[in-house]
């Protein structure tokens, strides 16, 4: 640890599974830009730990045997904005994905991928984000889209997605990689990061205000 | 004490000589024509009388005046004690009562001699001074029309004022509860015109109404008779309202009995209008035709009604229908009774009656309507627990029906997803399991190539599960998944990808299991460029043509022998997998010409 402090990704680890924690711990070792911070192995644990501070990219496993990994996504993404969390799935199914997105989450890490793609996403997540999935993205451009323009309501307009944002979305459901969606909409990575970066922040904002735009929907707020 | 004694010996000893006198009953007299303002002189032509004398049976014709003259004889001691006369029924238009050459100025008068109709008892007091030890003789002056069966009734002489027990006793049957029955009728109307004016449709109650209204005000004119002008209340107007409300009971009476006959209904109304026209045309003289006229109508159409009320509901008789019939037997003997007495047939001194019946047929009436009312409710009560049983039987058993529904759709489903991933697991992991396991055993097998395998069967898993996240069939997102699970295994092999796809249609009726079986096949062909290819540049594309989707992953590799028996295994399980879809792969490749694998999926097939 003689690199300079503030070049260095600070990452913490929320997982029950000793052998998984332990793969995970040794691939995060191998890459020199990521310093290992903290390992919890259980929800409480880590709730207690993350309350005062919290690493710059925090690692969460789903199934802890306390408390779900989502109450702690949502906790640390409350009180540290600024953490970006991937959540650590088997199977990064669309439905424990996009809950965990919605909870405050960045991106996902699949268990049992090679070590070295460990290393890779969680530089991804750095950089912009993780690679949303095809079935991902489609679930986001339906949650976000804008509905027919009469039923636009003000308070929907930070929540809901502009027009590019939307495409970018397509193109990412369509298979197109970050750097193909770049180009074929005639913008940089780093704007298709930052879009998605916003896109992240709007599904979040979303579900909280979910439960009043389903009410408004249904017609039971006016 | 002494002073105590003598009183009930005092009381003892008069009460036996006064005995033979207490009462008498004045039957015979004389009688004499003359519209002379004080009594004839002996020297008139009396004649002999016996009364009651009812003119239109002695002597009918025009309206006259006559003078009766009726002796009595007095002891002494009988003479000192007040006297009364009671005469049942105020029996002609005015009378003037003189007592032996005296003017009645000082006795006492009860009753009103005015007052013609419903003939109220007249008691009539005769004072000690008036009264002579020997022969008294009463005269009384009479006006009346024969035809209202006017005259004279019995007269009865009472010592002292016992009399008034008689007259009360009368008046009673005669005058209170006429009064009684009209209060009690006009406040029935009205709630029953209340009633009415919530429920319109109800006539029934309009007509109870009317009947009771109409009773009410037959009945007032006589509740103070010396203040109404007689030349009006006795004549026109006591025949109209006798008009007024007999043709609504009758009506009554049809609908309640069930009939609704319109001819019926208009005949009475036409008797009503022909009655009350007659009525105000007709001078004293014909009034009593009148009567006679109407009475036997009258009496005709109350029978006539209680035939109509017997013949009806047969079956279902209840009480409210003998409660009315029974009100209008008693109707019919009552005006019977009365018809009787006007055409001379009774005694001239009969009470008269007719007038009860009407509160009877409106008490039965009323008694019916509520009796109606009130099966109505329950009938309506009980439809509507029928009702509401009914619906919640229907509910439960739409409620069960559903949940059988979605139960065998879900145990439906369960069974084809049970079906499917026992396939998958056979064919897909099952196998690479074994394989592995195989290898591992065999020891043969290199760490490195385990690893690989293992991710292999990893992937497998993650592709069924992909299968069934929500796409709604569409191919971009199930061609793009691919890809993004290949991500990894792409950028490690350090070929150059191109992904030409276009935007692709929707197949929304497209199952988990096709699904899985293109994202397989793709997966199949882009592994295996990968792996054994060694080319520079993958490329997969798409392209709809018609009515079919061609999806292409070509390289530019190294090819190999279609020929070769081991590269065929593989192209089978392709080509099995794209049958099971309806779908078609073309495999073409040569040693060194690189390999481009072709599925033709069609479009709206699946």
């Amino acid at each position: 640890m003689t690199t300079d402090a503030s070049s260095l990704t600070r990452v913490a680890l929320v997982e029950d599974d000793p052998d998984a924690r332990a793969r995970i711990v040794e691939s995060i070792r191998q890459q020199s830009s990521l310093q290992l911070v903290a390992e919890y192995s259980t929800g409480g644990g880590a709730l207690t730990g993350l309350e005062s501070g919290a690493p710059d990219v925090l690692l969460v496993d789903l199934g802890l045997p306390d408390i779900p990994g989502l109450d702690i996504v949502r906790f640390v993404s409350h009180r540290h904005p600024d953490c970006d969390i991937l959540v650590i799935t088997i199977f990064g199914d669309e439905a424990n994905v996009l809950a965990a997105l919605e909870a405050g989450a960045r991106g996902y890490l699949l268990k049992g991928s090679l070590q070295r793609d460990i290393a890779l996403d969680i530089q991804d997540l750095r950089n912009g984000g993780s690679p949303l999935s095809p079935v991902i993205a489609r679930q986001v451009l339906k949650r976000l889209r804008p509905p027919a323009p009469e039923k636009k309501m003000a308070a929907d307009e930070d929540t809901l997605l502009t027009g590019r944002e939307s495409e970018i979305l397509n193109a990412i459901s369509r298979g197109f990689s970050y750097a193909e969606t770049a180009q074929m909409l005639g913008v940089s990575v780093g704007t298709v990061h930052t879009f998605l970066k916003r896109i992240y922040r709007k599904l979040a904002v979303h579900s909280k205000t979910e439960a009043v735009f389903e009410a408004n929907r249904l017609g039971l707020i006016r | 004490m002494r002073s105590l004694l003598c009183a009930v010996a005092l009381a003892l000893t008069a009460q036996p000589a006064h005995a033979e006198y207490a009462v008498r009953v004045l039957d015979q007299g004389e009688f004499v024509l003359s519209s002379s303002w004080t009594p004839p002189p002996d020297s008139a032509p009396w004649r002999p009388v016996q009364l009651p004398d009812n003119w239109y049976l002695s002597r009918p014709g025009p309206a006259r005046t006559g003078w009766y003259r009726l002796a009595y004889d007095l002891s002494r001691e009988q003479a000192r004690i007040i006297h009364s006369f009671y005469l049942p029924r105020n029996s002609a238009s005015r009378m003037v009562f003189f007592s032996d050459g005296g003017w009645q100025g000082n006795s006492r008068l009860y009753g009103d001699p005015g007052t013609s109709n419903w003939a109220p008892p007249l008691l009539h007091s005769i004072a000690p001074p008036l009264l002579k030890p020997g022969r008294n003789v009463l005269y009384i002056r009479v006006e009346a029309i024969p035809e209202m069966r006017q005259g004279l009734t019995r007269v009865t002489l009472v010592q002292g004022l016992d009399a008034r027990a008689l007259y009360e006793s009368r008046y009673v049957t005669q005058i209170t509860t006429l009064f009684m029955f009209g209060a009690a009728a006009f406040f029935c109307g009205l709630m029953a015109a209340a009633f009415w004016f919530r429920e319109r449709g109800e006539t029934t109650l309009l007509w109870f109404a009317v009947t009771a209204l109409a009773w009410a005000v037959a009945t007032s004119p006589w509740l103070h008779a010396t203040f109404t002008p007689q030349a009006f209340f006795h004549g026109p107007l006591a025949f109209a309202v006798r008009f007024a409300y007999a043709a609504p009971m009758l009506v009554l009476c049809l609908r309640v009995a069930g009939r609704r006959s319109h001819a019926g209904e208009a005949a009475l109304w036409g008797f009503t209008l022909a009655g009350l026209g007659l009525a105000w045309l007709f001078d004293d003289e014909y009034q009593g035709s009148v009567i006679t006229y109407w009475s036997m109508a009258y009496l005709a159409a109350l029978l006539a009604l209680l035939l109509v009320l017997f013949r009806s509901q047969r079956g279902r008789r209840g009480w409210a229908f003998w409660s009315l019939t029974a009100a209008l037997v008693l109707a019919v003997l009552l005006n019977a009774h009365d018809f009787a007495w006007w055409m001379g047939w009774l005694d001239y001194d009969s009470f008269q009656l007719a007038h009860f019946h009407i509160p009877l047929v409106l008490f039965a009436i009323g008694a019916t309507i509520i009796d109606r009312h009130f099966q109505a409710v329950h009938a309506v009560e009980r439809a509507k627990v029928e009702l509401e049983g009914r619906v919640a039987e229907k509910a439960r058993e739409i409620e069960a029906n559903y949940a059988r529904v979605q139960k065998a759709e879900r145990e439906n489903a369960l069974a084809r997803e049970r079906q499917r991933i026992m396939a998958d697991m056979h064919d897909g992991l099952g196998s690479t399991l074994v394989g592995l396991l195989g290898a591992v055993q065999s020891g043969s097998t290199s760490q490195a190539e385990i690893e690989r395998r293992l991710h292999d069967a990893l992937q497998e898993m993650r592709l069924a599960v992909d299968a069934l996240e929500p796409t709604d069939g569409d191919l971009g997102v199930i061609l793009g998944n691919v890809r993004h699970r290949m991500r990894a295994a792409i950028e490690s092999s350090g070929v150059r990808f191109h992904w030409q796809v276009d935007e692709l249609p929707q197949i929304p009726s497209l199952t988990p299991k096709a699904v899985l079986d293109i994202q397989r096949i793709l997966l199949e062909a882009l592994t295996n460029s990968l792996r054994h290819g060694r080319a520079s540049d993958l490329t997969v594309s798409t392209r709809v043509n018609g009515s079919s989707l061609q999806i292409g992953i070509a390289d530019n590799g190294i090819g190999f022998d279609q020929t070769s028996a081991a590269q065929g295994r593989g192209l089978d399980s392709l080509r099995r997998r794209a049958r099971g879809l309806g779908a078609s792969v073309d495999v073409r490749s040569a040693p060194g010409a690189g390999t481009s694998v072709t599925l033709r999926l069609p479009l709206g097939a699946r």
